[in-house]
Parts: C-alpha cells; structure tokens; sequence
C-alpha cells in the first residue's frame, strides 16, 4: 500500500498526492424509455471520502453508479474526476475501476491474470508483480492459478476487489459487493473495505440497499430514492435529523405522527398531535407552521406502567400495549395511542417489564430528540416491506 | 408390480434403440476387415490387408482427399462468416435485423434437394462450370446456417457483465473482444466447426447437383453402392466414426475433469 | 428524435442526449458491418437462386429445340404438367417421412429420456451413451444405409430369421419395398430428433418430478402432464429437423426402395434434372415441394405455438 504508482492512462490527468479525486455529478439524469431512473442529480464526493449510495432496489443507484464508471450514459448532464470532464469518455479510459455485484470475474483466466488484467491493458510492466502483491493483501496469494469456478463467493468477492484496487483507481466503484456473502463474512468484509480505504485513501463510493452496511461504513450516506437524492450526509446527522419520512423510515425504524403546530416559544415548536402535546426545537423541523409530522426514534423513547418517574419538560403519550415480542436482549412493543395510531419502542430487559399485552403505558422521550417533517408526507414512505 | 415394468420400459427401448443406432456401424466396422475383392457383400476371411492399404481401391483416396479438402474450406468460409453473423445478431439492432433472422433461418427448413436445385439453377445461370468452387459455394450456405445456430446460443448466454469488466479495466472495445469475448466463444465457435466439416464431408444431395464430374467421398460411395462397395470404403467410413469417437470422448473427459476440479476446491 | 416529454415530476426533458443517439447509430452500424458478408452471401446463393428456380420452372421448350434448351419464359402449365404427373410420388413422400418422424419420435424420445433424465447422476454412462449417439452422425450415412440394405438383404441373418419364424413369406424380401425405405428414414434423421428432445430434457428439473410424486400422481401421469408439456419446444424442434429433410430426401428410397411403389419426389427431381434434362418441371417440382413444405410447416407451428428453433 506505499507505492505511488504514475498511471499513463490516455486521459491524463494532474492528481493531487492524495491518491483518490474529486468526483461531481451534475444535474445528471438517466431515463430508459418512459422510466425515469435518474432525476437531475448533483452531487459532489470529495477526494478520500467512503461514500454511501443507499437506497431500495429501483430507486437509481446503480445506475448513478454505472454512469460514473461509463458503463451508461447519462442522458443529461456532466460528471468530471479530479476536475476533469469525463462524460464523454468511454469506460475503459476512464481512472475509474468497479468492484461488480457478480464479481465478474473472467472465467478462461487465472486468478492472477484476473488481478493483472488492468494493469496489462495499461502497458504496466510491473504487472505481474503488482498483481501478486494484491493477491497477498487479500489473503489469496496460494490461489493464483486456480480458475476463478475452483473458488468460494468470499474468495471470488475478494478477487473482484483486488482486481479493481491494483489499479489505483481515483475513483473505486462498489456494486453491492457484499450481497451475495453470508452474515459473518460480510461483517468481516466491511471491515476490511474500511480499512483498505482509509489506508490508502482512495474515493469510494459503494452502493447498497443494506443501511447497516451503509452507516457502518461509510464517511457519507446518500439516500436515494425514485431517482433522486433524498437527503445527504454522515450516516449519524441521516439517522439523528432525516428529513423526509422515507430517510426516517428507510434508516432504523421511526415513529410518525401527523399534528398542527399551535405556538411556540424559546426556540421549540408546540405541535397538537390528537390531542396531546408534542415539543420540537425549531431548527428540527422542515417546516415551522401548519401541518407538521414528529417522528421519533422507537430508542429515543422511555415505557413505563406510570407517568410518575416521567422528566419534566418531556414529551408524554399514554396507550394500551398491543404486542410485546420478546427478542432476547429487548422486548419489543406495539402501544396502541388514541388518535394517533401504533408507536413502537423496546425495553432492554433488565428486570421488571412496564406492562403486558392490554395495559395501559406510558411513553416519554426527550424533545430534543423529535424531528419534524413536511406535514403532507406519506408516513408509510421507505418502510421495510417484508 | 405395475410401476416396476413401468421403470424399466424407458431404459429397454432406450437401449435397444442404442444397439439399433450401432448396428449398421458394427456391421460397416466388421466388413472393413472383410477379404473382399471388388464388392464386399459377402463375407470371405479376415484381413488386415485393407487398414493397412486404405487407399488400395482406386479413386477412393483421391475422393477423400477431394472431400477434406472442400470440408476444410467450406468449414473456415462458413465458420468465419456465420460468427460474425451470430455476434451482430444478437448484439447490435438495426433495421434489417428482422429480415435477416428469416434469410438465416430459411435454408434450414428448405430440403436439401431444393437447395441443390436453386443452387444448380443459378449457377446454370450464371454459365459457371460446375467443380470446386460451386461445391464449396453450396457447402457453405447450409453450413453458415448451422454456425449462425449454435454460435448465437453460445453469444446470448454470455454474460455481459465481463465485457463491461474488461472495459472497466481499460480494455478498448477491440482488445475486450479478443481478449474476453472470442476466448469465451470459442469452444461454441469450435463445434460449430466440427459439425460444419461433418455435414459438409458427408453432404451428397447438395453435392450431386453442383459438383458435375467432381468426385466427393460421398459420391463415390453412392455410385459404388450399386457395383460394390470396395472395402476400403469401410475402413474409411469406421476411421471417420472411430475419429468422432475420440473426438468426442476427449471432450466429454476434459470437462468432466474441469467439473470435477471445480468441485474439489469448494 | 429529441422531442420534449413530461417526465413523472411534471418537467420536460429530453429524449436523450446527442451522444447517446450517435453511440447508437454507431453500434447499429457495426452490426450491420458484421452481419452484411453472410447476408449478402445467403441472398445470392440462396434467396437469388430460389428465385431462379422460380423463373426457371417457367421456361418452355420451343419446338423442335435440342435437348437442354430452354427460352425463358412464362408456362405457369409446366405446373400443372408436372404435379398431374408426380403428385402420387409427392404425397408418398409427405406420407413416408410423416411415418419415419413419428416412428424417429417413439424410438428417440425414450433414448433422450433414458440419457438425459435417468442417467443424470450416472457421468459416465450418460457419457459412453451421448458419445454413442452423436458418434455415428460422423460417419457416412450413405455408407450406413448400405449396410442396412445388406444387413436386411435376401441372403442375410435378418431376412432368413424372419423367414424361419415365418413372418416373412418365403419369397418375401425386406429391402426394395417400403418398409425398408421408411426404415432407412427413421434411421437415418434419428439423430435430428433426440439431440433437441435431449437439449430440452438435459435442462428438466427432477425436483418436478419429485413433486408431481409427492402429489399423488403415478410415473405415468407425471409423465403425461409435466414431463411431456415441458418437453414440449423439444420434440417440437425435433419433428421438424426430421421431416423437412426426410420429406425431400431420397437416398434411402434409391438405395432400399424399388422403382414401382417407393419413388419419392427426391428422386423424381434429381432424375427431370439429370437424366430427362427438364429443368422447368424440375424446378416446377422443387419450387412445389419447398411451398407444401413451408405451408405444413406454417400450419404445424401456428397450431402447436410459435417456439423459437434457435
């Protein structure tokens, strides 16, 4: 990982030390016919960045992804690297490499002419060599001549990866790489994703449908959905203040209730929600009047059989519990509130547990933690369809 | 009871539908090493004589050389021409492609002694002397049809995904195809070779319209059929079938061992 | 090409951008380039001349002409001519190679059957068998039918057998009559029949069958109702690639028929072209022969479904 390789692509470029560039999509939309796949999207990812696209499956990820690599052209729009525009270029003269969702590896070679591959169409006389090294750092330096049929979907997968890393690409592309690895590889392959990429200081940018993955991994998240980028930022700003409820219900799990906004003072919004009153910070919310939607994170939330131990000052609804499932570590609950619909919450089972199926809880969380959305907003948006 | 007759009536008349497939071919392979003079119908003693001599007969070399000959360049003509053909088809759209699909699919459904006769009308069209090129000429039309099958299989069951790798790995449009495309076509493009020489070697109708006084193997035998059939003819005959054989059993054991190594390492 | 359109969200984009429309026409183009050798090939060797035997079955015979000349011309009667003389020979054909396809079909389909689904498991016998199958296909058939001619001839073990357990008369003969000759057809295009019914079957999931089992039905329903629907594209492929050819061929019917009751419309060509010289109601007969062909065909696809023979 200390070499510095000088890459004599036929676009030539000036990069800066850092080994990744500068990636900026502007205004970039991909349509098929009537199908919007991509709709007007701008977006910039700084050099070194570990950048997640996350998203259901349709929602254009990987086609933002495939334009990127020149794969697909985009049917409007510029997408320059390290400041230069590549819209026009073809894949293979871009300093782009990916990682593909089903490997990819060519069948009639080795392993090792697999890793070399790139390097040799780059005239790179260091080939061979280099492409040992990469076997090396994936652990599979013993498996060069075996054809890539002889091994596991690890071992493949891993392949995929140093095939795209030799190249020392500006930007390297991941097409839900890890989709096809069972629970504890893939943990395992995440962390070695990071690590690569923090060592060398590449652009990454990885698509995934997992928003686990995403948030573990990623420096940025990109929502995306229908063709366009819903919210952006670190996976804790997504997770702590999303802004639309498909962000909210996409990411974890949240609680969404419909209410009007009546009044508020000392930089917090009062908000009725049938009948109850619901406090927010104002900077919280989309929008400060009107019809607003709270949400708030089922964590976020305290359940207790009275409202006796319940903080001054915090938000407070009273139900029935409809269902109480039992997980292990947490008990999980559906409380049914008047007017307002199923919230649910969990418990760490430590004890003595607030109540049982049919009677009244009290629920209780810290304003500070409610978000507010635009109040015409399907609350049913980005829910996990199972 | 019943449903054990019912298990073993597949593998029966499967299995004698084998042996009636062998029969004739035992039969030509026995009579090879028949002691025959010019006509081998009956049985006269055991030789060796005509595997050693097999061109002892006269004219019967002299035909197969003239059927290899036309196999080789019918095969290489309609190989080529029908892999091009398979690749666009099935890669590229553009406004003839539907017309084209029905010209490549019509001389498969055409019989051959209409095709032998189309041909024979054009060429009589066109004063050609009938010989060499017009035979090769005839070959290849149904042999391209043959190729443009089993190659645009073998294209629509690439995955498109490795070109795009290779592109990915800065590979320029022509240096993926030779180096990931073609490598992964081949063995398609292969038997449609082989069974492009074995229809065209073996091809009579066709040949008999449009080859004049050009001897072909197939020819040769079918005018001895009525005089006798000289035992070389049988050596011949069982060497093409002992050659496919090998050819055959060499490929299935290769990929049975491709298989199996495959399964060792996971 | 770029006409503006509403998209989902209500603005107006563009069909697609210029390069895309100009990478298309380009990959059109090269298409193009790589199919035009072989097009242009089959259309004059084989659209052309077609069309030529269409002239050609037109052409007269002026009178007091030499034999082989022929003026262009436009005797739609040479059809007529011909098909009130040979439309005995035609429809034997037809019959003939209707019988052998069948015939192929009762014998092949069970040989598939046995290679593809029951030795599954089996490497290597599954193995040893497709070799066997596909082996003899290389040899020559001419040779091949003319063993059977001698296998089945007067002199031989069959004929002497079948005549000792006296189900041959004892002046009978199997070969020159049409027994030989739909035998000879059978034999011949069987390979044309299994190798598609095996291609289909090779790719039959078992796992139906085990189900269809499970759900009460008997090996022989199971066969009826899943293993046969499935197998359908399969025979489909195979009837065809075994009675278009065995419908023009007559190299069986020369070598094992006789010239009262086996003539098939093959030889009848082959004969106005080579030793009458009568290229009109030659090619009157093949042009004949190619649209009865292509009209059963038509009929047999419209009425079985349209499958895909490639």
């Amino acid at each position: 990982m200390n070499t510095q390789i000088r890459s004599r692509e036929s676009a030539k470029t000036r990069t800066n030390t850092s080994e990744g560039a500068d990636l900026h999509l502007r205004s970039i939309s991909k349509r098929f016919a009537e199908f919007i796949a991509v709709d007007q999207l701008d977006l910039t990812v700084p050099s070194g960045t570990f950048f997640a696209l996350l998203g259901p499956s349709g929602c254009g990820k990987s086609t933002t992804l495939r334009m990127i690599a020149g794969l697909e052209a985009p049917s409007v729009g510029s997408i320059s690297i390290g400041g230069q525009d590549v819209t026009q270029l073809p894949s293979h003269q871009r300093p782009v490499n990916t990682v593909f969702q089903s490997y990819a590896l060519f069948p009639h070679m080795s392993v090792l002419e697999n890793v070399a591959f790139g390097l040799k169409r780059k005239k790179d006389r260091e080939a061979m060599p280099k492409a040992k090294a990469a076997l090396e750092l994936v652990e599979l330096g013993h498996l060069a001549t075996r054809k890539p049929a002889q091994l596991s979907g690890g071992q493949q997968q891993r392949v995929a990866l140093a095939r795209a890393l030799v190249n020392r690409p500006q930007v390297l592309l991941l097409d839900e790489p890890l989709g096809a690895l069972d629970m504890k590889l893939r943990r395992q392959m995440q962390l070695e994703l990071k690590n690569i990429q923090t060592e060398v200081g590449l652009t990454f940018i990885h698509v995934t449908h997992d928003q686990e993955e995403a948030m573990t991994m990623a420096d940025v998240v990109a929502v995306m959905n229908e063709g366009r980028i819903e919210q952006m930022g670190p996976p804790r700003e997504l997770y702590d203040l999303p802004r639309t409820a498909f962000v909210a219900n996409f990411l974890g799990k949240s609680n969404l209730m419909r209410g009007e906004v009546t009044g508020g003072e000392a930089g917090m919004l009062r908000v009725d929600v049938a009948g109850n009153q619901v406090l927010l910070p104002a900077e919280r919310a989309v929008s400060a009047q009107g019809q607003i939607m709270v949400g708030v994170r089922p964590e976020k939330m305290h359940i207790a059989a009275t409202p006796d131990a319940v903080e001054p000052g915090a938000n407070l609804l009273s139900g029935t519990i409809k269902d109480a499932s039992f997980t292990g570590t947490t008990t999980e609950y559906l409380v049914q509130v008047e007017g307002i619909g199923l919230l649910g919450t969990f418990s760490q089972n430590r004890g003595q547990q607030p109540g049982n199926v049919g009677e009244r809880v009290y629920l209780s969380w810290d304003p500070v933690h409610t978000f507010g959305l635009e109040g015409s907003e399907n609350a049913a948006a980005g829910v996990e369809e199972s | 009871m019943r449903h054990k007759i019912g298990r073993w009536i597949i593998p029966a008349i499967g299995g004698l539908a084998f042996i009636y497939l062998l029969v004739p071919i035992a039969y030509i392979f026995i009579y090879s090493f028949n002691d025959a003079g010019r006509t081998n119908l009956e049985w006269r003693g055991f030789t060796w004589g005509n595997w050693l001599n097999p061109c002892g007969a006269p004219a019967v070399c002299q035909a197969l050389g003239n059927s290899l000959q036309i196999g080789v360049v019918a095969t290489v003509i309609a190989t080529a021409l029908g892999t091009c053909v398979a690749l666009g088809l099935v890669r590229y759209k553009f406004r003839f492609r539907n017309v084209s699909d029905l010209l490549i699919i019509l001389p498969l459904a055409t019989p051959e002694v209409v095709l032998g006769a189309a041909l024979l009308a054009q060429f009589l069209n066109l004063g050609w002397e009938l010989g060499f090129t017009t035979i090769v000429i005839s070959h290849v039309v149904f042999c391209m049809a043959f190729v443009i099958v089993t190659v645009r299989a073998r294209v629509s069951a690439l995955d498109p995904t490795l070109e795009e790798a290779a592109a990915d790995l800065y590979a320029n449009p022509r240096t993926t195809f030779w180096k990931v495309t073609f490598p992964l076509l081949l063995p398609g493009i292969i038997a449609a070779a082989l069974l492009s020489f074995a229809m065209s070697f073996d091809d009579f109708i066709i040949t008999n319209f449009n080859s004049g006084n050009y001897e072909t193997f197939p020819k040769f035998i079918y005018v001895a059929a009525t005089r006798g059939i000289p035992a070389q003819a049988n050596v011949i005959g069982s060497a093409m079938f002992i050659l496919a054989l090998l050819v055959v059993v060499i490929g299935q054991v290769l990929s049975y061992r491709k298989r199996r190594a495959v399964e060792k390492a996971q | 090409m770029s006409t503006p359109v509403m998209t989902k969200r209500g603005k107006i984009a563009d069909l697609r951008s210029k390069e895309e429309i100009k990478a298309e026409r380009k990959k059109g183009r090269t298409g193009l380039y790589l199919v035009l050798p072989g097009i242009i090939g089959l259309l004059l060797f084989f659209a052309l001349p077609v069309l030529v035997l269409l002239s050609m079955s037109l052409y007269t015979r002026p009178p007091g002409a030499e034999i082989g000349e022929f003026v262009p011309s436009f005797q739609i009667s040479n059809y007529a001519t011909v098909l009130s003389a040979y439309w005995p020979e035609l429809l034997r054909s037809f019959w003939f190679a209707l019988i052998a396809t069948v015939l192929a079909l009762l014998i092949g389909y069970p040989m598939a059957y046995l290679v593809a689904v029951r030795l599954r498991n089996h490497g290597l016998l599954k193995g040893i068998l497709l070799v066997l199958l596909i082996a003899p296909f290389f040899s020559s058939f001419i040779l091949r039918t003319q063993a059977w001619k001698q296998i089945l001839a007067d002199e031989g073990f069959v004929a002497q057998s079948l005549k000792a357990l006296a189900l041959l008369p004892p002046d009978g003969h199997l070969t020159a009559t049409p027994f030989a000759v739909v035998a000879g057809l059978t034999y011949n295009f069987l390979p044309f029949m299994v190798l598609p019914i095996y291609a289909n079957l090779d790719r039959l999931d078992t796992r139906l069958l085990e189900a269809s089992g499970d759900l009460y039905a008997s090996p022989a329903t199971t066969f009826r109702k899943v293993t046969l629907p499935l197998s359908a594209p399969g025979v489909f492929a195979g009837t065809l690639l075994t009675f278009i050819p065995a419908a023009g061929d007559y190299i069986n019917a020369a070598l094992l028929g006789n010239n009262r009751n086996t003539t098939m419309i093959g030889q009848v060509i082959d004969s106005r072209f080579f030793r009458v010289i009568d290229y009109p109601g030659a090619a009157a007969l093949s042009f004949v022969l190619m649209l009865s062909i292509l009209i059963l065909v038509i009929i047999y696809i419209r009425r079985f479904g349209t499958k895909e023979l490639m």
